[in-house]
């Protein structure tokens, strides 16, 4: 009952748009034989294009992987990504417009809006306002320039939460593989970046033993709290953001007047880790120079200007421009002409009096947006419309909301940060009454509709070839548009923009460098609350605290010891005008001077699923827009929250389990040695199923746990059941942290399933519902379980996970439409584990037999080896010795996990190398 | 009766004496056959009856929620796959293994003075076995199937996994389950007799010699029967110590570390012994104060079974020591990390108390008059039958809930249901309990008359 | 005409029942039936009656069921053979246990059904049960029942012979 209705709002699903989509040609051969097909498209990350296919089972979208041909992905993709698809089954997506709280269709809004246009018109659109966030797609830019042409009274203004990288109009971009020293300041540039898979991969093949020609590259990380960069870097320092500035100047002065040494400069600077620091900076110098120009000085947008002009300069200095970083003029519209700035710029406008009518386009300001104006300003607006995927916060406020399409339903068109271009290619017919933001442009003005192919294929039409229609068929099997770089010119302003936030905390810093400062952030996995209303998202652990379902107050251990506060006790954050109550958590390689608040919590209209978990830390950002907020005091209140974190422990006791080597120091012991056994060896005829996951290259990105969920149709359990230990991932990444001379060191180990060859779970089933397959793979057998659960008792590894509740989707919910074919949905009581998606495996091996050959090396992966961006994870046939994952596994320093047990694993590691400065010890 | 044809006893009370002076085939006879055809049913009874009986229907309800919502009502978890249900098997079914014990080995080496209890322990454990065997299809995912553990090749041709400790289990418990019934029921056959034969209404005798398979005392019948006796006597001994062995090499073939060791069956063994003769002791103190059946089971009864929880609770003791000291001479990492967490760990709790429970509690038995006093009996009886029930958590959760990898360790946590699920298997075995006090024969008559001293007069 | 099933004599000891016993042996009455609250050795040895086989009965039964079980496990392994853990098929040891705990059940059950076979039982009707005295023979009292067609002579020597010690004498019928 409830089934059917849910499902009749998309009976249309499985329906292929009327326009002609085309498939990819070469599709990853992992694709094929499963009757799933893929397409070329293109994800919005932050507006920048990330290239992706998008496989498909009878018209369904139901993962997504890398697009090869595309620059910035190069076949690799993230959590967020990855998560998307999931997006687009969102039960809580808006469906038809809505006027007030009432249900309306387009034709009402339509009609509604008719008089209200030509009254506009006859004013040349003063007092109309749109905004958008910043955004590369040409068609939407095409669209909002018609718009001010039609009214040039108009105005368009730009909002985005916190992350900005070009606000000069200018990008800076880096090039890895000519970086011998890389040094990131508070730039967690292998995650939190437009660029990040492709820096990911290039970072790490310059420090993978096998291609170590050019020799490995060293990273200086300096930041406030512990990032998936900084926990890879070779030497760290936690420092506040104003001691970075410091920092800065010392380097500075280091460079500027030839003095060689930095030591002096740093001299009675910030008593505390005063010796490592100046360690740091000696060591730091000395690599520069000895490595000019072949250097990187990351910078991010946490720093104010002047320190970012420094490091401008140093690049001059250094000679690194044009060898490993480059200047270009910026992809993204935030500093386009024709916009009349940010959301300070539109709430002054309003309280000028100078908008009536205002469009908000796929943006959430009146909750991702630092407490202030906004809210009450938008009261004043006399006519409000909203367009986007849910009736969220803004939505509320406004008189009309309007459902947008999902990427996945309508065309479109995006640049990555190098500036290719792509379209993004939908794969079905908007299971909704949706529409996308270009379409409503046209709708403002009354410009004849047009259907987003059109808009499309018109801007793309323009000054195009003869040929436009075969390019056209091309650009979409390809998912890139060749050299459509040149043409990307967004007519710049040449001034700092005024959003420029870190002015206003430097001149904080420079005085109190004592004062506790709170710094905003982006939540890892949901980001400014994008990610909220998706239950993967929500349910992946967050890296280093592995908290899940909420968000939680950062602190340093000697912060909260100086506190008597412990996880999950609630304190009062207080600033000069406002206060915060927030659940804590202690995390490691932590500034003391600074408290992390994560963005993107506390929702109130995300959607069932991202309603009421966590605070909002918006709430209690400065109005002025700063990324950080200098703190009275801090209380504790006596309250608990109860905080659910998926990790038991972060420390080896001293056992071997995830190892670290020293690049100089040359893994000795023959790799792959095997205890004896008391049992005849068992002889593999056919293929022999391994994987090698090297530590060295993960960077601990999470994407491999969604992509395996989203494969594997594993379900997410709540809050609740995780707080019993009941999550499901099928591979999880093990952290283990611990302090170092030059910092605090993280190891990423992500942890699958073994498939030892002496299995120990097989043992101990009563039932032989786990057991071997002929090529060696540990296969679990659902419908023969009864659920003794004593294999994963058994598993040392315990990667083993169990059904405790009917844990599936309820019946006929949309989400099922995303589920994969090809994998079984579990049922109550039953055994699951990682099968080294073995439906892949099968797929892959029906194809080489209707081919008449054997399987190729590299044509079947599992899940999450094609997701990874550093290309971490690598699976194949062992019985080949000349398979990629054969010679990883010859490599010195491979080892299997817990080896003394002789559970023989199939799943073996490489240890993580580091590369430390000479002159700190490691 | 007139007593006149009674045989009189040797009339000095004796302090060793396993049968009250004065004692003739006809008093023993009426004495215990009065419990079972006596009516109206004393008020303790009833009383006692519906205690349990509420425990029961809590166990029911516990049971019902199981089924419809799964396992995950109760707190198991990843790492701690095994909670509650797996601790109340071993400890049940340690119980279980008094009676056996008592009536079997005990028969063998010719200790007369089992007789006077063999038959209520035997019933013990054949309750206490019936709750043990709950547990294993309660804790299953999908019970509905547990008889995937049958050996019968099914629609896909699957047999059981035989080298799954599991399946020995299924096998172990459902032998010991069996053979035990078979041993109690044929002690029983003339007894019913003599109960048919005593009961007033037509509709018990009925009852009673139906139950009876119309036995006769037929001197040839006792001749097969005393044979058939012996060798159920003789199988059931080897049987009894298989069976916990069995339950501890659940643990030991995996190679948790604080399972994988070797010590667990014969230690288990010792275990269940010591734990089912403090279940017995537990039991037999009130029942005989309340019947009044101190004249057959007397403190010499008490006394000796005293000696044996003395014994047991060392073996016991030497159990917990051998495990600390190989996993310290092992030098294995892991085994050591686990000895230092069980002492010192989140669960230390739960371990000094055991030690407190099973170790130093049974001490004061050394004394002789602690040893014939019921009261403080009853009180360490008591005691240990908690310690061994700590005992068992010890074993399962600590081994399990921080095991090879520090990233997997947990905690656990249990719920209302582990609990109302183990209080309400004390209500299933109490109420079977009251039930057989009040239909049968709580001590074997016939064993019993054999315990009748001869008439002056009869030739030696 | 009813037909006897025979004299049955009832007594207060085992001294008085094995007395008489002996000296019906002794006198060539071998057909009769002794009823006993509680076995009895005495008796047991002056019983006109062959040795019990049931020892045999169940060492035999207890052989097949230890053949049965280990040949139930070795074949289901060959039967659908599976690689469990790296282990051999024939992983002996683990077919220990199972095999010990069959080889019991059966020896016991077949030595119970065995038990009540040879003793013709279940039998709920039986000549003696129709004297009233014999309720006792379950309780405290020893019973003594001669088959013989001779006519009950109250002062014949055989009757004389029963009556030494018994505390009542009584003819059956069938």
């Amino acid at each position: 009952m409830g089934a059917s209705f849910a499902l009749a709002g998309i009976s249309g699903c499985n329906r292929q748009p009327a326009k002609e989509i085309v498939p990819f040609t070469n599709p990853p051969e992992a694709g094929l034989g499963r009757e799933g097909l893929y397409y070329a498209s293109a994800y919005s990350r932050e507006g920048y294009a990330r290239g992706i296919l998008v496989e498909a089972h009878s018209g369904r979208p139901t993962k997504i992987e890398g697009n090869p041909n595309h620059p910035e992905s190069l076949g690799a993709t993230d959590a967020e990504t990855q998560a998307s698809v999931l997006s687009l089954y969102d039960p809580d997506r808006s469906q038809t417009p809505m006027h007030g709280p009432s249900t309306a269709t387009w034709i009402d809004f339509e009609n509604d809006w008719a008089p209200r246009r030509t009254a506009l018109a006859q004013a040349h659109g003063a007092g109309f306002a749109v905004l958008t966030e910043p955004t590369t797609s040409p068609t939407l830019l095409r669209e909002i320039d018609a718009l001010l042409q039609r009214w040039p009274e108009a105005r368009w203004y730009q909002h985005t939460a916190l992350a900005r990288y070009d606000d000069d109009g200018t990008q800076t971009d880096y090039d890895f593989e000519n970086a011998d020293i890389i040094v990131s300041f508070d730039a967690d540039f292998l995650i939190a970046h437009p660029a990040a898979l492709r820096y990911s991969r290039k970072f790490v093949q310059r420090r993978r033993r096998e291609n170590n020609n050019a020799g490995p590259n060293r990273l200086y990380v300096a930041e406030p709290t512990l990032t998936l960069t900084g926990a890879i870097a070779d030497a760290r320092l936690a420092l506040a953001p104003t001691e970075i500035a410091d920092l800065i100047e010392q380097l500075d002065r280091a460079f500027g007047l030839g003095t060689d040494d930095a030591a002096p400069a740093s001299a009675g600077r910030s008593a505390p880790h005063g010796s490592q620091r100046d360690a740091f900076i000696q060591a730091l110098a000395r690599d520069l120079k000895a490595h000019a120009p072949r250097v990187a000085l990351v910078s991010s947008n946490t720093l104010h200007s002047e320190s970012r002009t420094v490091l401008h300069d140093l690049h001059h200095r250094l000679g690194a421009l044009g060898v490993a970083v480059k200047e270009s003029p910026a992809v993204r519209s935030d500093s386009d002409a024709r916009a009349r700035g940010d959301l300070h710029a539109l709430v002054d406008a309003i309280e000028a009096g100078e908008v009536s009518t205002l469009f908000i386009l796929e943006t959430n300001p009146v909750y991702a947006s630092n407490r202030g104006r906004f809210a009450e300003a938008l009261i004043r607006v006399k006519h409000a419309v909203h367009l986007g995927t849910r009736r969220d916060e803004t939505a509320h406020r406004c008189h009309w909301h309007l459902p947008a399409s999902h990427y996945l339903e309508s065309w479109g068109d995006l640049r990555a940060f190098e500036g290719t271009a792509s379209i993004v290619q939908p794969l079905v017919e908007p299971l909704y009454q949706t529409r996308n933001a270009a379409q409503i442009l046209r709708l403002v003005t009354g410009l004849p509709a047009k259907s987003d192919y059109d808009m499309v294929r018109e801007t793309w039409s323009r000054n195009a070839a003869s040929s436009f229609d075969e390019d056209w068929r091309d650009w979409l099997d390809q998912g890139v548009v060749p050299n459509a770089v040149a043409s990307r010119i967004i007519p710049q302003r040449r001034v700092a923009s005024a959003t420029t936030t870190a002015p206003r905390a430097s001149t904080l810093a420079a005085s109190e460098t004592k004062t506790m400062f709170a710094l905003f952030r982006l939540d890892p996995n949901i980001g400014a609350g994008e990610g909220s209303n998706n239950p993967w998202l929500q349910e992946l652990p967050k890296p280093f605290t592995h908290l899940v379902w909420d968000n939680a107050a950062l602190l340093s251990t000697a912060t909260a010891q100086h506190l008597s506060l412990e996880n999950g006790d609630v304190a009062e954050f207080v600033a000069a005008d406002a206060s915060l109550h927030a659940p804590i958590w202690i995390v490691a390689g932590q500034s003391d001077n600074c408290v992390i608040l994560p963005l993107g919590y506390g929702r109130t209209a995300a959607g069932s699923v991202g309603n009421n978990h966590g605070f909002d830390a918006f709430a209690f950002a400065p109005p002025d827009g700063a990324q950080q907020l200098a703190l009275r005091e801090i209380r504790k209140t006596g309250k608990k929250h109860p905080l659910v974190s998926t990790h038991g422990h972060s420390e080896m006791e001293g056992r071997d389990l995830a190892r670290v080597i020293s690049v100089d120091t040359k893994a000795t012991e023959p790799a792959g040695e095997t205890e004896m056994s008391l049992y005849p060896d068992v002889h593999y005829t056919s293929y022999a199923w391994g994987m090698s996951i090297d530590l060295t290259s993960c960077t601990g990105c999470n994407a491999c746990v969604i992509a395996c969920q989203a494969e594997n149709n594993i379900p997410t359990v709540g809050k609740e059941q995780v707080s019993r230990e009941r999550e499901m991932h099928w591979i999880r990444i093990d952290r283990y942290i611990s302090e170092t001379p030059n910092g605090t060191r993280v190891v990423h180990q992500p942890v699958p399933c073994m498939h030892c060859e002496h299995a120990p779970c097989e043992l101990v089933c009563p039932v032989a519902a786990t057991v071997h397959s002929s090529e060696g793979l540990n296969e679990m057998v659902y419908n023969r379980c009864v659920g003794t659960r004593y294999c994963s008792n058994n598993c040392p590894y315990k990667v083993r996970r169990f059904n405790f509740l009917d844990f599936r989707e309820p019946a006929g919910s949309t989400v099922y439409l995303q589920k994969n074919p090809n994998v079984s949905i579990r049922d109550r009581g039953v055994m699951e584990k990682c099968t080294y998606c073995v439906q892949r495996i099968n797929a892959g091996r029906i194809r080489a037999e209707r081919e008449n050959r054997t399987v190729r090396d590299g044509e079947i992966l599992t899940a999450c080896q094609q997701v990874c961006p550093t290309e971490a994870i690598v699976f194949g046939d062992l019985s080949d010795p000349q398979s990629k994952v054969s010679r990883r596994k010859r490599e010195p320093g491979d080892y299997a996990l817990l080896a003394e047990l002789n559970t023989r694993p199939r799943t073996t590691y490489l240890p993580k190398q580091i590369n430390p400065p000479s002159a700190l010890p490691v | 009766m007139s007593s006149s044809d009674t045989e009189i006893a040797r009339d000095t009370p004796d302090p060793n004496a396993l049968l009250g002076p004065g004692e003739t085939w006809t008093s023993v006879t009426e004495n215990i056959s009065r419990l079972p055809l006596d009516r109206p049913h004393p008020r303790f009874w009833w009383l006692g009856f519906a205690a349990a009986f509420a425990l029961l229907m809590l166990l029911m309800l516990a049971i019902s929620w199981l089924f419809i919502k799964g396992v995950g009502i109760w707190g198991i978890n990843i790492p701690i796959a095994w909670g509650f249900a797996i601790v109340n098997f071993v400890w049940w079914i340690g119980i279980g293994h008094a009676g056996t014990f008592i009536s079997a080995i005990l028969f063998l080496l010719h200790q007369k003075w089992r007789t006077s209890i063999n038959r209520f322990t035997e019933a013990m454990t054949l309750f206490a076995v019936a709750c043990a065997g709950l547990f294993p299809l309660l804790h299953m995912g999908r019970p509905q199937y547990f008889y995937w553990l049958l050996p019968y090749p099914d629609t896909m041709g699957l047999w059981p996994q035989f080298r799954s400790p599991l399946v020995w289990d299924v096998f172990a418990v459902s032998t010991y389950a069996t053979v035990s019934l078979v041993f109690w029921y044929v002690g029983l056959l003339p007894d019913l007799a003599t109960l048919r034969d005593r009961a007033t209404s037509v509709g018990w005798q009925r009852v009673y010699g139906i139950m009876s398979f119309g036995w006769r005392g037929d001197a040839r019948h006792w001749r097969h029967y005393e044979k058939v006796y012996l060798v159920l006597a003789g199988l059931a001994t080897p049987l009894v110590l298989s069976v916990h062995s069995i339950v501890g090499m659940d643990f030991a073939i995996a190679q948790v570390p604080g399972w994988h060791s070797t010590i667990f069956p014969p230690y288990f063994v010792a275990g269940a012994i010591y734990s089912g003769f403090a279940m017995v002791l537990t039991l037999v103190i009130p029942l005989r104060s309340v019947y009044s059946l101190k004249h057959y089971i007397t403190d010499r009864h008490l006394e000796l079974m005293a000696k044996v929880l003395m014994t047991t609770g060392w073996m016991v003791a030497y159990g917990y020591f051998s495990e600390f000291f190989t996993a310290w001479y092992s030098g294995d990492e892991f085994e050591r990390f686990l000895s230092l967490n069980r002492v010192i760990g989140p669960y230390a709790g739960e371990f000094w108390a055991l030690v407190c429970c099973n170790i130093l509690t049974p001490q004061i038995l050394w004394v002789r008059r602690c040893r014939r006093s019921p009261l403080v009996l009853f009180c360490v009886a008591l005691i240990v039958n908690v310690g061994m029930w700590l005992e068992r958590f010890v074993i399962v959760i600590t081994s399990l809930h921080r095991d090879f990898l520090p990233s997997s360790w947990g905690m656990y946590h249990p719920t209302i249901w582990d609990w109302s699920t183990y209080l309400g298997t004390f209500g299933l075995f109490l109420a079977l309990l009251f039930l057989f006090i009040r239909f049968l024969p709580a001590i074997a008559m016939a064993e019993m008359r054999n315990m009748v001293p001869r008439k002056k007069g009869d030739s030696p | 005409m009813k037909v006897r099933h025979g004299i049955m004599a009832m007594y207060p000891t085992v001294d008085a029942l094995t007395s008489v016993m002996r000296r019906l042996r002794a006198a060539g009455h071998d057909d009769f039936e002794v009823f006993l609250p509680f076995p009895n050795e005495e008796v047991d040895e002056l019983l006109p009656a062959k040795p019990t086989p049931m020892g045999w009965v169940m060492l035999i039964a207890g052989i097949l069921g230890c053949c049965g079980a280990y040949f139930l496990q070795w074949y289901a392994a060959r039967d659908y053979p599976l690689n469990v853990g790296g282990r051999p098929l024939h992983s002996w040891p683990s077919f220990i246990p199972v095999t010990f705990e069959l080889t019991v059940l059966t020896s016991s059950l077949v030595g119970v059904a065995g038990l009540l076979w040879i003793c013709g039982l279940p039998r709920l009707d039986y000549p003696t049960f129709r004297s009233r005295n014999f309720k006792r023979a379950s309780q405290d009292r020893l019973f003594l029942c001669l088959h013989t067609d001779e006519r009950l002579d109250t002062d014949g020597e055989l009757y004389r012979l029963l009556c030494e010690g018994a505390e009542s004498v009584e003819e059956v019928e069938r």
